[in-house]
Order: C-alpha cells, then structure tokens, then sequence
C-alpha cells in the first residue's frame, strides 16, 4: 500500500494538459502550484499491482518533462 | 478534524512535497493546501536533528500512537529552514525495518544465540575485566562513531581514559575529518570552522573542492542554488576529480588529476602573489609563515610513525617556495590548464568578490589531508577572505556528529574532551572533572583507527567494543582486518540496529536505541549542537548505547563515576561535559537552552552565538584589540605553510592503469545498513556498480549493466558497469559507492593515510578492470 509524493514539470506549454492527463490516473492526486509550472502528485495505492499499473501510467505521459520522488512510504511491516 | 494513520501519510507526503518545492521556489503558492494540513491534531510533533549527514538539519519527526510516522524539516533550524533531502524525509522507516535487532545475542559453540540483555552486559563486562588483568590496560579498546551521541561519546571516553586508564579510544571519524581537525590545527591551532551557514547567503563564488555536494551536503546544496537564483552573478565552480551532479549545476566545473589539488592550490597562491593581489595589511597583522618536513611516506606499515617539525619561515621564502608552482608548470602535473588555474585565482584574488570554499571527503581522505587544508586556507588567508560573512574556508563534515562527539568530546586517542592527553594541565582538568586521579590519565596516544584495527590482528588488542559503526565495511584493505577480528582469542562486541558484516563477527551483539528511541545530542558541521528527547520507545531490550556503557561500568566497580538515574543521565552527563569548555572559545549552551531550541551554535557566551569566529565583531573570545584575532596559535596568528606536492601512494601503473576511487550516494547512509532498510531509497539504488568513462567501456567492450572485474594488489571485485550514470569519470579512473555489504569495494582499496592526520585515502590506489 504504497504512499508517494512528486514534483512534477510538465514540458513548457503543457501545464493544463499535464493536470488533466494525471487527474485521469487512479489512485493519484495532483495538487498544482498557483504560481509556477509545477505540480506535486500525491499516489495512494491499494497493491503492488495497482501502484505498477500507475507507474507505466505516469512514465507514458508525453507532457510530462520530468518526475522527482520527494517522498514514499511502503507501510513497512510492524513490528512484533 | 482527526485523520487515520493512512490519511496521515498522505499529508505528510504532499507536506513534503511542498516543502521541497518551496526549497527550489521560494514564496511558491499552492493556494489553501498549507493551512488545511497543519490542521490535524492526531500527530505530535517533535524537533530532532536529522540522523543521517553531518548537515546538521532541525526536523520534526510526527508520532502518532507511539510509532513515529512522519518527518518534515524543521522551519526554526536555520540550518535547513524546513526543508529536507530524500533520506531526512524517509528517515523515521529506517527504525522500522523488518530484521531489527531486538534481543542480545552471545557466541556460543560457534552459533549466535538469545540471551537475557543482563547476562550479555555481565559477559561482557567480565570479558573486559579479565583481558585487562590478563592482558593489561592497552589489551582493550573501544571503537565508536561520529554517528555516537554526544553523551555516548563522553561516557566512553571517560569509562576507558579515565576509569580504565587506557587512550584506545578511536571512532569511525577518524576515517572521515582528522584530516580536517589537523588542517585547523597546524593552521589555526584550534579546531572546527570558524564561518557559519549563513555564508551562503553572502558568497559571491563558491568552490567546491573534490565536494560532491549535491549528493553529500544535498540541503546545503539547494541553499548554494537558491543563493545563487536570488542574487545576480553568483557563481559555483566545482574542482573535483570526476563529474557528478555537482558538476552538472555548477556554472564551470573543472577536473584535476588525483592529488594535484595540492599542486593547484598551490598555484593558486602562485597567482595570487605574482599577480599583487596579496592583502598585505591582513597578511601583515595576522598570519606568519611556516614551513614543515617533506616526503612524508604513507603509513602503509605496521607501527609507522611520524611527527612533524615546524619551522618559521619569511614571506620571502614562501614566495620562493611558490616559484615551483607556475600555472603552467602545474598544467602538466594536473591536467588543469593554466588558464583555468589562473581563473580560479583571478577569483580568489579579486579584492570585490567573497568567496567561500567547501570541502569534504576530498580534502580529508586524501594521504597529504592535513597538506591539502592548510593549502586552501593559504589562498584564503593570502587574500583576507576569511572569519567574514561570505568570505570563508568551509570544511564540512560527514557525520552527523563527526564534530559534535569525534571532535569536541575528543574520543580519538590522543584526545581528551578539552585538549589532549600529552598536555599536564588538560589531564589535570579531564582528572578533576572525572573524579579520577591523574594518573590514571595515560600521557602516551595509543592506537589511531587503522593501527587499532592492526593491533586487533597482531594480537595487542584482544577485546574491542564497535558502538555505531560497522568497521567491516568501512575500513580500508578490509580482508586484513576482518580475518584479524576473527583470530582466536579475540573477542568483540558489537552494539547495533540491524545485522551487519560487523555484528557477523562479534562474540556479543548488544542490540541498541536508534536515534528518536533515547535522548541524545549531535553537533554539526557549523558548531551547532542539536539536542532531542525520546519520543518512541526502543524495540525489546535495545538500549542505549551510553545506558549500556554506564551499565559495564557499574559492574566493573565505576558506579561513583557514573551515578546518574536513566531519567537525568543525559541531562547531567552534558552538564559534567560542558565544564571542559568553560570560556569564550567553546562555551556551550546549558541543556536547557538546547532542550527549547532547534540547535544553538557555540561558542555560546552570555546568551549570545557566535557566527564568525577569530572576527572581533562576533566573537567574544579575540582579545587583541585588532579586527582579528587568530588566538589559537601560540603567536595570535594563522599559519599559511610551505606544503609541496607529493604524490599518492599508489598511481595507476602497467598492471594496475585505472585510479579506483570510492564515496557515497544521496540515497545511502554510509554502509546501508539503515537506509537499506526503507523501501523507497533501497529500491532507488538496491546495488552497488562501478561508474566507468564510456571510452574506457568501449575500449573494454563492456555495456552498461553488464559485469566488470576490478583488480587490486589486495583484492579483487565483480560488480556491474554504470556507464553514463549520474557520475562520470574521466578516462583512467572508476568509481564505486561503498554502501553495498554484498559488494564490498573495501577489500580492493589501500590503508594508506595521511601521516600526519592517519586518515585514509578511500579515493586513490590502483586497479585493472577487466570484462567479469
Ligand atoms: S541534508 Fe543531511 S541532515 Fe539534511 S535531511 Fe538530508 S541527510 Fe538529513
């Protein structure tokens, strides 16, 4: 049950496009900054195979320029 | 408004988020999200440093329910101003790992097994005594770490100097900054930086030598580039042997060949002098010149011994001395053209630019370490552009408590917590502190880190305790020393997290609190020292490790010495501490202060921190009525030396034509045996690689991923090539991070040292590569 965060920029021209793109993937969450072209992306996924799925999903998005993890969190097991 | 834990993580990962961006983008907006998230009341918060770089970030780690949950960068530490790097924001997993270790574990008939953390502490303390009587003093030793607290660090130094009266005392910094402590100390006579962060916000130019900061120092990096955005015609130029990501952000970067920094620095002050751009009234009032012997060796023996000799010299003599040092004549030594040495100079020398020069691991783990520093600090002092915001020589550390335990404590052999143990009147101070009588204080250094590890083969040491450090991985020509720990009669003890090819060996594992699990205090690279509180509660029996050095000391009859309740104990263990460094040279903050603040600089005197020390306007201790006061040295000056170039102790050759160099990743903390452990960065770098120069590839026929050979005089290792990755050698050399215990590219390097530091040299001997 993978938890991550991204900085994502788009290529120039493709703010809007980028938004509307990743808001049509499952189990991501895009909060767009009001001022810059940058977008953070918040993935909350139920499985491995749902967070796969969404990987290929995010590295096909041709407007996308670039995608920096900032931070993740896999739900490590507990400790006994 | 309450949250689920899994709510929770999702703040904390878009809170993140935003933080990193603010860092690239100051003021960036993203509209109401920021108040909506502080919001939550099911997290509390709770500042703590960092426990990864010697950076030195403030953080706040979220617990909910008594587990920590989340991390996000302090906004009251100045030093990151609520920003983090990858591994500071996945920190809080690296106590979570699945193969924590929980329970003591003793050999027994060959096999570790469980035992009661209580009969593996009396094992170990009789272990200790009988060597000792058997043996004597010096048959025991103790290993610890810049990654020890400052309170482990203390009680170490005064259970085995001061109760067992011996100096085997040394610590994994040793392999990282004594290079750095005696650059200060032949150049200053004192040691650790006397500028601040804050000099980023004021350099006009900053130079990075052999300092891969944007994977090293990433914080202090993204400051550097928001200084740079912020103010027009500021620029970075990284000097370094290989390019990296540094490089790449840099706007010039320019490769030297391995060791001739210090021809380069060198011609550097060559510039300067020739081209009148000395500052003679600076020069003239506060610097002196000296010059020391030459052809040094290497240390690469058994018992091999050193000691400098100082001899005054005038100017004219080190003018003289640089007459060697011609760009030109320097171009063929480094492969840095003249014009590029006389760019940097033109820098240096330019009377309107401030300039701040950074180092690291470069500098330090280099066989002429000591030479190197004093080189830079020359240029510096040449110019006056030094002790002033902006303006300054910057040796960062790499641990998070390299300075604040290795340095300030004084747990290296010939250290005590105020001077060292040759000095009368500081055994004296350590005696009456301690409550021990001064003899039991032995004048004489013992062992340094790579002779302690030695002396562990030869048989002199026969019982070592490693605390927060796997030696396994990290000491160089590793093969020697790991079959010398596993002699006979030897018997180590072990205190960590998580398994290790260090705890593979140990006769005990004592299973140990991470970080946020006991209180503790770290001090950093700018001399900020950060204290925490416990705010989870450590796994099974893992303990402290300053609580499990108090516990051997009671059994071995030291309970006078130590008889703080498990409550106080670190409050009062820092206030016996801060007693040594009473006075305006390195006062500390009292434990209260610190409790209440995110991190307080010393010298810390009537309140007040000091920023810029030897700069009478700041700092309380100048005492000469002049606008500087370089009050270390016996002379109330600083020393520039007449330091030659002197080659590495092993350079490619016919059989061995490639320059192995080693160092770290962003993703790892050092040997990996924390960050391993959390997902995120294990998945980012899962293995070790060798980085190699395409043409070399080609000329190997070797493909990236595909497997390589590496071949030393010591060792040999197979591992897969990276080619065009995010670092790139020049022809002739490769390089390997060290944080992989299945790869252990230490069984190839060199022990050789500086000798006047005894740091080793992690980033140059030789090596054949061959298609695996
Ligand atoms: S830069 Fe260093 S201290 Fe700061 S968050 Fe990263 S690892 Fe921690």
């Amino acid at each position: 049950m993978p938890v991550f965060s991204y900085l994502a920029f788009p290529h120039p021209g493709c703010r809007e496009r980028l938004c509307d793109a990743l808001a049509l993937l499952p189990h991501c969450a895009i909060l767009p900054a009001t001022d810059h072209d940058l977008l953070v992306v918040v993935t909350d996924t139920p499985d491995d195979n749902a967070e796969a799925a969404l990987q290929r999903g995010l590295k096909a998005l041709p407007e996308l320029q670039s995608l920096s993890l900032v931070f993740g969190s896999d739900e490590p097991q507990e400790r006994t | 408004m309450k949250l689920d834990r899994r709510q929770f993580l999702v703040r904390a990962a878009t809170g993140s988020a935003i933080s990193a961006a603010t860092a690239l983008f100051p003021g960036i907006s993203f509209g109401e999200w920021p108040k909506i998230a502080e919001n939550s009341s099911v997290v509390s918060w709770h500042k703590a440093p960092c426990r990864f770089c010697g950076t030195g970030c403030g953080v706040l780690v979220g617990t909910v329910g008594g587990r920590a949950v989340a991390v996000k960068g302090d906004p009251n530490s100045s030093v990151n101003k609520g920003l983090c790097c990858m591994k500071g924001y996945h920190s809080v997993q690296a106590l979570y790992g699945a193969d924590r270790l929980t329970k003591a574990k003793v050999r027994k008939d060959g096999q570790l097994v469980e035992v009661p953390m209580a009969e593996a502490l009396d094992l170990v303390a009789s272990k200790l005594r009988e060597t000792r009587e058997k043996y004597g003093k010096d048959a025991v030793a103790i290993y610890g770490s810049g990654q020890w607290t400052i309170p482990d660090g203390y009680v170490a130094s005064k259970l085995f100097k001061g109760c067992l009266g011996t100096n085997n005392v040394e610590a994994n910094a040793r392999l990282c900054m004594s290079s750095a402590v005696t650059g200060f100390m032949t150049s200053f006579g004192i040691d650790e930086p006397m500028g601040c962060y804050e000099d980023i916000e004021h350099a006009d130019v900053f130079v990075t030598w052999g300092n891969n900061m944007a994977e090293m120092h990433p914080v202090l990096f993204s400051r550097m580039l928001a200084s740079r955005r912020r103010r027009a015609g500021v620029k970075v130029i990284d000097f370094a042997t290989r390019r990296t990501r540094t490089s790449q952000a840099a706007d010039r970067s320019i490769l030297f060949r391995p060791q001739t920094d210090l021809a380069v620095a060198n011609a550097i002050c060559h510039e300067i002098v020739a081209n009148g751009w000395v500052n003679e009234a600076f020069v003239g009032e506060h610097v002196s010149f000296h010059r020391g012997k030459t052809g040094i060796g290497y240390g690469t023996e058994d018992h091999f011994a050193f000691t400098d000799e100082e001899q005054g010299i005038t100017f004219d003599d080190y003018r003289r001395f640089l007459a060697d040092y011609t760009p030109e004549k320097v171009e063929k030594i480094s492969g840095v053209s003249a014009k590029d040495i006389k760019y940097l100079a033109a820098l240096y020398g330019d009377p309107a630019l401030k300039v701040v020069s950074f180092w690291c691991m470069g500098m330090n783990q280099h066989t002429r370490g000591t030479w190197i520093q004093n080189l830079v600090y020359n240029i510096h002092l040449l110019t006056g552009k030094i002790s002033q915001a902006g303006n300054g020589p910057f040796s960062l550390t790499g641990q998070p408590s390299a300075c604040g335990t290795v340095r300030e404590v004084g747990t290296l052999t010939h250290a005590l917590p105020h001077g060292t143990v040759g000095n009368e009147h500081d055994r004296q101070m350590a005696a009456e502190i301690w409550g021990v009588p001064v003899a039991n204080i032995d004048p004489r250094p013992t062992y340094h880190t790579v002779e302690m590890f030695r002396a562990l083969d030869r048989g002199d040491i026969k019982f070592l305790w490693i605390q927060v450090t796997n030696p396994m991985v990290t000491l160089p020509n590793l093969r020697r020393y790991r079959s010398g720990a596993l002699k006979e009669d030897r018997f180590v003890v072990v205190s960590d997290v998580y398994p290790t090819p260090t705890t593979d060996i140990a006769d005990v594992i004592l299973p140990s609190a991470l970080w946020v699990e006991k209180e503790g205090l770290f001090g950093n690279s700018e001399r900020r020292t950060q204290h925490w509180q416990r705010v989870v509660e450590p796994p099974g029996e893992a303990m402290c490790d300053t609580w499990q050095l108090i516990e051997v000391a009671r059994r071995l009859g030291f309970a006078e010495r130590f008889p703080w309740s498990r409550e106080e104990a670190i409050e009062k263990i820092w206030e016996e501490y801060r007693r040594f460094h009473a006075g305006p040279k390195h006062e500390m903050a009292p434990y209260e202060t610190l409790r209440a603040r995110s991190g307080v600089q010393w010298p810390f005197v009537e309140g007040k921190e000091t920023r810029w020390r030897f700069n009478a306007a700041h700092d309380p201790a100048c005492s000469n009525g002049k606008a500087f006061h370089f009050y270390g040295q016996r002379d109330g000056r600083a020393w520039i030396w007449a330091r030659p170039y002197e080659p590495a102790a092993e350079s490619p050759d016919r059989d061995y034509p490639f320059w192995l160099n080693t160092g770290r990743v962003i993703e790892h903390w050092h040997t990996g045996s924390l960050t391993r452990r959390v997902p995120v960065l294990h998945n980012a770098v899962p293995a070790s690689y060798v980085e190699l120069n395409p043409e070399d590839a080609a000329a190997l026929g070797v493909v990236n991923g595909e497997k390589v050979r590496l071949v030393s005089r010591r060792g040999e290792l197979v591992l897969p090539a990276q080619i065009n990755g995010r670092g790139l050698p020049p022809r002739g050399m490769v390089f390997v991070p060290f944080f992989d215990e299945s790869l252990l590219v230490n069984e190839v390097t060199l022990d050789a040292f500086c000798p006047i530091s005894k740091q080793p040299d992690y980033k140059k001997c030789a090596v054949r590569v061959e298609k695996a």
